[in-house]
């Protein structure tokens, strides 16, 4: 295999294939479709980040976590906001300890000057000694790269930081590596595997998109919907799950502000068996559609959806 | 394959798509690690590096259909040979394959027997039974000239007339109605419910269909010509005036997120900038002009808090 990257040896795979990445992170908790096994099974083998797109609570921060999971990794989370700049994401000089670090040589060089040795240090002596990798604060992209175990690096809501402060993901993302004027180019050891999250309040740049690998993930079908419920809710009879599957499906072909997710059906699906409801009729469904839809508006709309005639 | 993936990304830029040679270079090494006969992993490694906005997802299925149906052949085998055993009917695998339009036994059924079986396949929600029934309504009804350029939208149409899928919706429901052991009525919420799951298998009915066509037609007119005939503009460059039902629904999803992106670029830019507040009483005046419009937002001077000095004197020295 030609390696048109640079990156040297790739190192060894994580996963064997694409229905073990998919048996993998059903044991951790985590229940992939194909497209989302294939997409991670390729992004080891490619060494590619991973840009994961789609509705919000869908689980893509939660994939990320679960890869850390499965392939014993540790998770490396950059949660970005707008504002955030080289300091937060990358590196940081330690201003105060270089600060301390001058005056002390000031003391101790005033004691040896009594002692009779008397030996300035001279500007350049300093100056190395102050931009050494003591006075380094690596922030985390820096120490995903400089990880010497293996990582999983998620880079949470990127499409939160500005454009100008994008750029500054693309070395280290193409080339896993990052520059710091004073000390160099930093190498990665080990590849991290890098997942970039967006709820696409912007468009990303091309050269950001083109880099990584692309994932869609969208509400999960129906199927995979009462296996996640099954799964993720202790307690709950396979008839609930089935009718919990069944009226978010329905609820997802109205139009509503804001469809319910895969995180609030769990909610809902843990708050019926609490109350210890076993099928769920149209009053216990209306007192407690609040939990899985948040609009006053929606909440309406769907009672009258769902409760009064079947559809058009 | 090499040649194959190429002819795939040129159409793929043709039809719109902003693939890059690096994509098209990831993909063709992306296509090394997926076990070839796996054309669902095949799929999603191509979409994964070649397509970068999930708005332009359907065209690319549309085109992946087209290019890798027969040109694997593994993969439409194996569902032969699948619904073959599913359906228990004797049908060699392979039948389809060779003989576009003819032979098998799906085309001596009768008209009643494949709205039996159709009814069948959708109580039960079949899918192998669904591409069987698809199948043997395609020879039966769509009628496909050979060599004739077209992109199979009229055979569709043809077909589906046939099939009636609407009226089985309705006797599905109804049948579910009369199924209530105690007689009653179904509840409003398990009536909608069964509706949109039927719904939903006469969906997937449809889009049996559809590929069965598409099949048939790839394997007359080979994938670049049929390629040709189907492709439809993306969402953002969709012609509103002729656009479908379909489309509109499409684009009205591509427009949603639009507004929300508006407002966080404007806030942005606002907060960038330092301006103040909207002035509501100038944007109002100004928008006289153009027709009571307000077309351009003014803001009123930003005003930083005075920060408040307080002075404790002792006098009493």
């Amino acid at each position: 295999m030609s390696d048109p990257l640079g990156l040297g040896d790739i190192g060894p795979a994580r996963f064997e294939s694409v229905p073990a990445v998919r048996e993998g992170l059903a044991n951790v908790g985590y229940l992939a479709d194909e497209g989302i096994a294939g997409v991670v099974y390729l992004a080891d083998r490619l060494a590619k980040p991973v840009l994961v797109e789609g509705p919000a609570g869908t689980g893509k921060t939660q994939l990320a976590k679960s890869v850390a999971d499965l392939t014993g990794s540790r998770l490396i989370r950059l949660q970005c906001y707008e504002g955030l700049d080289e300091s937060k994401a990358l590196y940081e000089w330690n201003y105060r300890k270089q600060l301390l670090r001058i005056q002390a040589g000031n003391v101790s060089d005033e004691e040896e000057a009594r002692a009779g040795d008397h030996h300035a240090p001279t500007w350049a002596e300093l100056e190395e000694d102050i931009f050494s990798e003591e006075f380094l604060l690596t922030r985390p992209l820096l120490e995903a790269i400089r990880a010497t175990e293996p990582v999983v690096l998620l880079v949470d809501e990127v499409d939160r930081v500005e454009l100008e402060t994008e750029a500054l993901l693309l070395e280290v993302l193409s080339e896993y590596q990052v520059s710091i004027p004073e000390l160099g180019t930093v190498r990665a050891t080990t590849l991290p595997m890098v997942f970039l999250t967006s709820n696409n309040t912007r468009e990303l740049s091309e050269a950001l998109k083109r880099r990584c690998l692309y994932l869609h993930i969208d509400y999960p079908d129906i199927d995979r919907e009462r296996a996640i419920i099954r799964h993720r809710v202790p307690g709950i009879t396979d008839e609930l799950a089935d009718q919990v599957a069944r009226i978010v499906r329905s609820l997802r072909t109205i139009e509503l502000r804001k469809l319910p997710s895969v995180s609030e059906t769990l909610d809902w699906a843990r708050t019926l068996v609490v109350l210890g409801i076993t099928t769920i009729d149209a009053e216990a469904a209306k007192d407690s559609l609040h939990i899985l839809l948040k609009y006053q508006s929606d909440i309406e709309r769907a009672a009258k959806e769902l409760l009064t005639a079947s559809a058009e | 394959m090499l040649n194959l993936l190429s002819g795939f990304v040129e159409e793929l830029r043709r039809g719109g798509l902003p693939v890059s040679l690096t994509e098209h270079l990831d993909a063709a090494e992306a296509v090394h690690y997926i076990p070839i006969e796996d054309r669902e992993a095949l799929k999603y490694a191509l979409g994964a590096t070649l397509v970068k906005s999930s708005s332009h997802w359907h065209a690319f299925e549309t085109t992946f259909d087209i290019y890798f149906a027969r040109g694997l052949g593994s993969g439409e085998d194996g569902d032969g040979a699948e619904t073959g055993g599913d359906s228990e009917s004797d049908r060699p695998a392979g039948d389809a394959q060779g003989q576009p339009g003819g032979g098998g036994a799906m085309d001596q059924m009768t008209p009643e027997e494949l709205a039996a079986m159709l009814y069948q396949a959708l109580l039960d929600g079949n899918q192998s039974l669904m591409r069987v029934v698809a199948r043997g309504a395609v020879s039966r009804y769509a009628g496909i000239e050979k060599g004739r350029p077209v992109g199979g939208t009229y055979y569709l149409y043809r077909t589906l007339r046939n099939l009636e899928l609407d009226r089985v919706l309705e006797r599905l429901v109804a049948q579910a109605r009369a199924a209530r052991p105690d007689g009653q009525d179904l509840s409003a919420l398990d009536e909608r419910l069964l509706g949109d799951e039927y719904r939903g298998r006469v969906d997937q009915m449809r889009k049996a269909v559809e590929d069965e066509i598409r099949r048939r037609l790839v394997e007359d007119r080979g994938a670049e010509a049929l390629a040709k005939s189907v492709r439809k503009p993306l969402p953002e460059d969709l012609d509103v005036m002729h656009a479908t039902r379909d489309e509109l629904a499409t684009l009205q999803r591509a427009l949603q997120p639009l507004s929300r992106k508006l407002a966080v670029r404007l806030a942005r830019r606002r907060r960038h900038r330092h301006r103040g507040p909207l002035d509501f009483r100038a944007t109002v005046r100004r928008s006289l002009s153009y027709g009571g419009v307000p077309v351009e937002p003014r803001f009123r001077h930003p005003r930083p808090a005075k920060p408040e000095i307080m002075v404790i004197a002792d006098i009493s020295g």
